[in-house]
């Protein structure tokens, strides 16, 4: 049994020769929340819809649930629940109605399910009301219902929460993190507003003109971002030495490349370079760094571009 | 596929255009009722005139002649044996129009095909409620002249088995005939996916081929041969037809051909779309 729920081997997607999806290489364990981002036209509902069989690869195949034949995929996406760009709903038909569909659909048992789901979401009350008439958060909140109904192991949200007001980004936010922690529930969201995400994710794939170019957990996201002076000296460990004995501190991380992230001493950037100039060092570089996620995704964005 | 069935019928009897084609298809048929029992002329001949495509022997139509009298079930079975190709085929094209491309418009059918059943369940779930759904339309003119023929003629005698079992006959070849009407119209449907364009397409492709075809015929005997295979030239004969086993080969094959053919293009564009 594949320990993911979904992993892509070189994915790709052209549209008139153009690589909309790239030679992705994703994967997306049993549990996590995977924080899809990139830009606008970066590819991310162009993968969401290759995973959900809304289109078919030009290159490169993806594996569901251990499924990668075509036949066992379109089996497996039972167990899929997905809310794609706008919700799909009907606009004459009310919350209630637009759910029974999905659940005579399903072949999901009795009706209660129905109640139940739309008490989740906040929409119990809409009574006799169409759908058409339901507010962008209303028709949102109505989207991820019907992606819920089924208790999907695997829930693919396209940016939920737009048109959410705070309260509503809360509860989704809450709902969403009981799903995870409750019941197991996997689920990749995207957005693009990346401060929600990053309170919910534990795993992050950041996608770029078509390209996956990083793909992190939420403790090295952490790490990244935690605010610390990057030190860059001719001799690493003669500087562990001087900060352990001349600035008293060992909360520091020695780098692969023998760079040194120092997470004490942050408002006295002259002090640590009078200390490891007095000890024969030569600096290269001593500047303080640590990030928002949107700063982290913005540096990785110029990087490859 | 069961499941699948059950949700097509759920959206298919919330589909307001179903309702305005039956509320229509009553309508009419009170009017055309109401209007002949005013006139008071025999209004079997009325109904057969006012029938483009006359296919049933002309029946007595001295309303003073005691021989064959008025009533609602003479009127049906008149009503259901010299159906209008022109007025079925839109209705169809219609119902089609707006019942399968609502869902390419309002997004949903993203939700269908990824919940996990294959194109060729959903096409051919669709293809079945549509097809049934047609057939009621198709007959509902006839049923509803029937019960406004019985309203003001009474119900009538029950007519002799012959004429019963002919009536069954033809109502049979007239669902496969409908069924392939529906199998070229889904087509069309499933390749535009806007009300409008699915309109224009499928209804176009049968006033192409439909009477295009019968018009060219006249002139090239290529097409009067393509014509006379076509399920459109075939359909207005049904009733006209003695229904012996040679023409009951050609009325079943070429229909039965059609769908085959049509499903199979239709499935085959349908597994390859992209659904945006």
């Amino acid at each position: 049994m594949s320990e993911y729920v979904l992993q892509t081997v070189n994915l790709t997607k052209k549209y008139k020769g153009i690589d909309v999806v790239k030679k992705v290489n994703m994967q997306v364990k049993k549990g996590e929340i995977y924080g899809f981002i990139g830009l606008n036209g970066a590819g991310k509902s162009t993968l969401i819809r290759l995973v959900a069989g809304l289109t078919y690869p030009t290159e490169g195949h993806l594996e569901l649930f251990g499924e990668n034949q075509s036949k066992e995929l379109i089996h497996v996406r039972q167990q899929l629940g997905t809310l794609i760009e706008n919700p799909a709903l009907f606009p004459n038909m009310t919350a209630e109605q637009n759910l029974e569909v999905i659940r005579l659909q399903r072949g999901i048992p009795g009706k209660e399910c129905i109640k139940k789901v739309l008490s989740r979401v906040g929409l119990e009350n809409t009574g006799k009301k169409k759908a058409k008439s339901f507010s962008l958060g209303m028709k949102q909140r109505l989207g991820i219902a019907i992606a819920m109904l089924h208790e999907p192991e695997l829930l693919i949200l396209d940016e939920p929460i737009n048109g959410l007001d705070p309260m509503g980004v809360v509860e989704i936010r809450e709902l969403l993190k009981q799903l995870n922690e409750d019941h197991g529930v996997t689920i990749i969201i995207s957005s693009h507003i990346l401060s929600e995400v990053h309170q919910l994710a534990t795993n992050y794939g950041f996608i770029h003109k078509g390209e996956l170019i990083e793909q992190i957990t939420a403790n090295q996201l952490n790490e990244a971002c935690k605010a610390h002076l990057l030190l860059k000296v001719n001799d690493a460990n003669q500087a562990i030495i001087t900060l352990e004995q001349k600035l008293n501190t060992e909360n520091y991380e020695v780098m692969p490349d023998g760079a040194i992230k120092l997470f004490s001493h942050l408002e006295n950037s002259t002090l640590v370079t009078r200390v490891l100039t007095e000890s024969g060092l030569d600096i290269e570089q001593i500047s303080p760094q640590g990030d928002t996620l949107e700063g982290y995704f913005t540096s990785l964005v110029k990087e490859v571009s | 596929m069961s499941n699948l069935l059950r949700v097509e019928f759920y959206k298919l009897i919330r589909t307001k255009v179903l309702w305005i084609l039956l509320i229509i298809s009553a309508l009419f048929s009170f009017m055309l009722v109401s209007l002949f029992y005013m006139e008071g002329q025999g209004t079997l001949e009325k109904i057969e005139e006012f029938s483009d495509n006359i296919t049933v022997e002309k029946m007595e139509t001295d309303p003073n002649e005691e021989d064959i009298p008025h009533s609602g079930v003479n009127i049906f079975m008149v009503s259901a044996l010299s159906g209008d190709v022109f007025i079925n085929i839109l209705f169809i094209c219609i119902i089609g129009a707006f019942f399968i491309t609502n869902e390419y418009s309002s997004g949903t059918i993203k939700n269908l095909v990824s919940a996990g059943y294959s194109r060729n369940q959903i096409y051919i779930s669709k293809l079945i409620v549509y097809s049934m759904i047609s057939i009621v339309l198709t007959l509902s003119f006839a049923i509803f002249m029937g019960l406004f023929g019985t309203m003001y003629f009474g119900f009538g005698e029950f007519p002799p088995i012959e004429d019963v079992m002919r009536l069954v006959k033809v109502l049979l070849l007239l669902c496969l005939y409908v069924t392939s009407f529906v199998s070229i119209a889904m087509l069309f449907v499933i390749i535009a996916r806007g009300t409008g364009m699915a309109l224009l397409l499928s209804f176009g492709f049968y006033l192409i081929i439909g009477s295009g075809l019968k018009f060219l015929s006249f002139q090239f005997t290529l097409f009067e041969k393509i014509s006379k295979y076509s399920v459109y030239s075939l359909y207005p004969l049904i009733g006209e037809s003695d229904l012996g086993s040679k023409d009951l080969f050609q009325f079943i094959n070429v229909p039965f051909i059609t769908i085959l053919i049509f499903i199979f293009i239709g499935i085959s564009y349908f597994k390859k779309q992209d659904i945006t």
